[in-house]
């Protein structure tokens, strides 16, 4: 699959073969597992991809989950309280997080911390020619760049939405622990309660979804980037919005598959 | 640090993480999926049958008194029943005549199964299946209740509920109108222009006196003062002065009734002394007649003034003679010692 494009005219034909280009990327990009495990030199960078991707985010992830929680808990406490049902809270908590918050938070910080970065990287290289000297060179770009940040991102984003998840679940029981009387692993033996093996791993499976639709979305922008450093910085911005309406759409689906069929 | 290990550093980091990420879903799925790792508890697997179960499912607790003993770990279909696999704590007596009913947690839904555990002293035979009761549909019965309701209140029954509403209201209104002008003895304890409240208040600081009175006399009693006090105390010598007393007038009425005894026969009507005393009240009652009619000397001077008088003045007259006769004597002595000596 070569990288190099002929300009397209109409704004409607230009979407569809974005869409295009990008699907055949990311499908090309999972094909690419062997290569990144057993090439050498995609292997080194799958491995820093996993760091840049798991580590990198820890923080704000830990940050985002812990006070996301904590609010849920203690706006749904409130609402519980009124009927004296503030143990409720621990059941709605573990579904809220399990099926939905826990993924979808998990798309929204690694597509503006990840997804950006990537853009901006691959940008860079496609404005300053690398990709094209590495095409030169018989290297497939694919496989060099866009397969270890895939599936970097797609092995990353599910165990950073547990992490969210569990940190969620900290920071829901802390609340209820100090906020609402509810003893602390009384909380947690009542969100464990409430979860359900599916919910679990539909919401896995959603966080990898969202891993491998922000990083084909971010590659495939990246790739896309033209008239140089404002070119770097336009498709930044697109590859986090586009991510951002990839993870709200691609969700929604995943959840009627799941949940409505 | 080498260069090596500051390229390995990242790698170790990720892999650590991830690895305990892992190990937590891992724990996290195995809890969820109904293995008790936590408690560690032994487990037994019991089956339950039952003709319908409603809105039950896997994973469900299974709860004994309202203590959670257990979970649903399957459901699946019998021969004309639902047959539920339920793991419960090893430790949980089930009886022989244990039962199992599905139960809602909430009004607003969730269903756990109920244990009881029966009262029979044979235990239930391992790998017997508890009898299961059916499951409650209360939609169905609020459904069943409205309908009920609705049969039971008639427009014209409810026309006739409202017009006795109605009336209540209106009675109540009087009432409170009443009580805020200060009418009937409610009123006049609710206003504050009344002495009622004053005087019932005195009432019953008297009241609250009397019981006082009442309480010290209660006390003296305890403390054996006055008669009644000592007769209540039981070791005291009143009390046994009292008994004997008794016992002597039971003794003197017994001798009163005795006839061998002088008062016994006198009463009884048997001594000589009765006729006496009858004969002595006839002549008394005799004698009076004759007064009273004048009989006799004593009659006449009792019913005749004249006589009286006459009475009187003879013995005035005998008293006037006498006189004489003291005044005359030195004289007449006198003479008589003189002309004796002649």
């Amino acid at each position: 699959m070569t990288l190099t494009r002929e300009p397209i005219e109409g704004p409607v034909a230009a979407a569809v073969a974005a869409v295009g280009r990008t699907a055949r990327l990311t499908a090309a990009a999972l094909a690419g597992l062997p290569a990144a495990l057993f090439r050498r030199d995609c292997r080194a960078t799958f491995l820093r991809q996993l760091y840049l991707i798991g580590i990198g985010s820890l923080a704000v992830a830990t940050v985002v989950a812990l006070f996301t929680g904590m609010i849920l808990g203690l706006q749904l406490g409130i609402a519980f309280r009124q009927f004296s049902q503030e143990l409720m809270v621990a059941f709605t908590l573990s579904y809220a997080m399990l099926r939905e918050m826990g993924p979808f938070m998990t798309g929204i910080i690694l597509a503006a911390c990840v997804g950006s970065s990537m853009a901006a990287q691959l940008g860079t290289m496609t404005v300053n020619e690398e990709v094209a000297a590495l095409e030169m060179m018989s290297v497939d770009p694919i496989r060099f760049l866009v397969v270890p940040r895939l599936w970097a991102m797609t092995l990353m984003a599910p165990i950073l939405s547990f992490y969210t998840c569990v940190i969620a679940f900290l920071g829901g029981a802390l609340v209820g622990y100090t906020q609402l009387n509810i003893p602390f692993l009384q909380f947690i033996g009542q969100v464990m309660e409430a979860a359900e093996p599916k919910d679990l791993y539909v919401g896995l499976l959603k966080a990898a979804v969202f891993g491998v639709l922000i990083s084909g979305i971010s590659c495939a922008v990246g790739f896309a980037t033209t008239q140089g450093a404002a070119g770097v910085g336009a498709s930044t911005r697109r590859a986090v919005i586009l991510s951002f309406l990839a993870i709200l759409v691609g969700g929604y689906f995943i959840t009627r598959f799941f949940y409505v069929f | 640090m080498s260069a090596r290990s500051q390229s390995i550093l990242p790698e170790v980091i990720t892999g650590l993480f991830v690895a305990a990420v892992i190990a937590l879903l891992a724990f996290f799925t195995i809890v969820i999926s109904g293995v008790d790792l936590l408690r560690g508890r032994h487990r037994a697997v019991r089956e339950a049958r039952f003709d319908h179960v409603g809105a039950l499912k896997v994973q469900d607790p299974v709860h004994v008194r309202g203590m959670k003993v257990g979970s649903v770990q399957a459901l699946r279909l019998g021969d004309g029943c639902v047959i539920a696999t339920l793991t419960l704590d090893a430790d949980v007596p089930l009886r022989a005549d244990a039962t199992v009913a599905v139960a809602q947690t909430s009004v607003l839904g969730g269903t756990c199964l109920e244990i009881n555990q029966g009262a029979s002293p044979d235990p239930l035979p391992p790998g017997a299946a508890i009898p299961g009761k059916p499951a409650r549909d209360v939609m169905k019965e609020l459904g069943e209740l409205v309908g009920d309701l609705r049969q039971a209140f008639e427009p014209a029954d409810v026309r006739a509920l409202l017009a006795n509403l109605k009336t209540a209201s209106e009675d109540i209104a009087d009432l409170t109108a009443r009580l805020r002008r200060g009418d009937g003895l409610l009123g006049k304890l609710m206003s504050p222009q009344d002495n009622t409240y004053a005087d019932l208040k005195d009432t019953l600081a008297n009241l609250n006196g009397l019981t006082g009175d009442l309480r010290l006399v209660a006390q003296d009693l305890r403390d054996g003062k006055g008669l009644l006090g000592k007769l209540l105390r039981e070791d005291d010598a009143t009390y046994d002065d009292l008994k004997g007393t008794l016992a002597n007038l039971r003794a003197a009425t017994a001798n009163l009734n005795d006839p061998s005894h002088g008062i016994g026969r006198l009463l009884a009507g048997d001594s000589p002394l009765v006729a006496d005393l009858e004969t002595v009240a006839a002549n008394l009652k005799d004698v009076s007649v004759k007064l009273n009619e004048g009989q006799g000397t004593l009659g006449r001077l009792v019913n005749d003034d004249a006589l009286a008088r006459e009475a009187e003045a003879a013995v005035k007259d005998v008293r006037q003679i006498i006189d004489n006769m003291r005044d005359t004597a030195p004289i007449t002595t006198f003479t008589s010692l003189f002309f004796s000596g002649l």
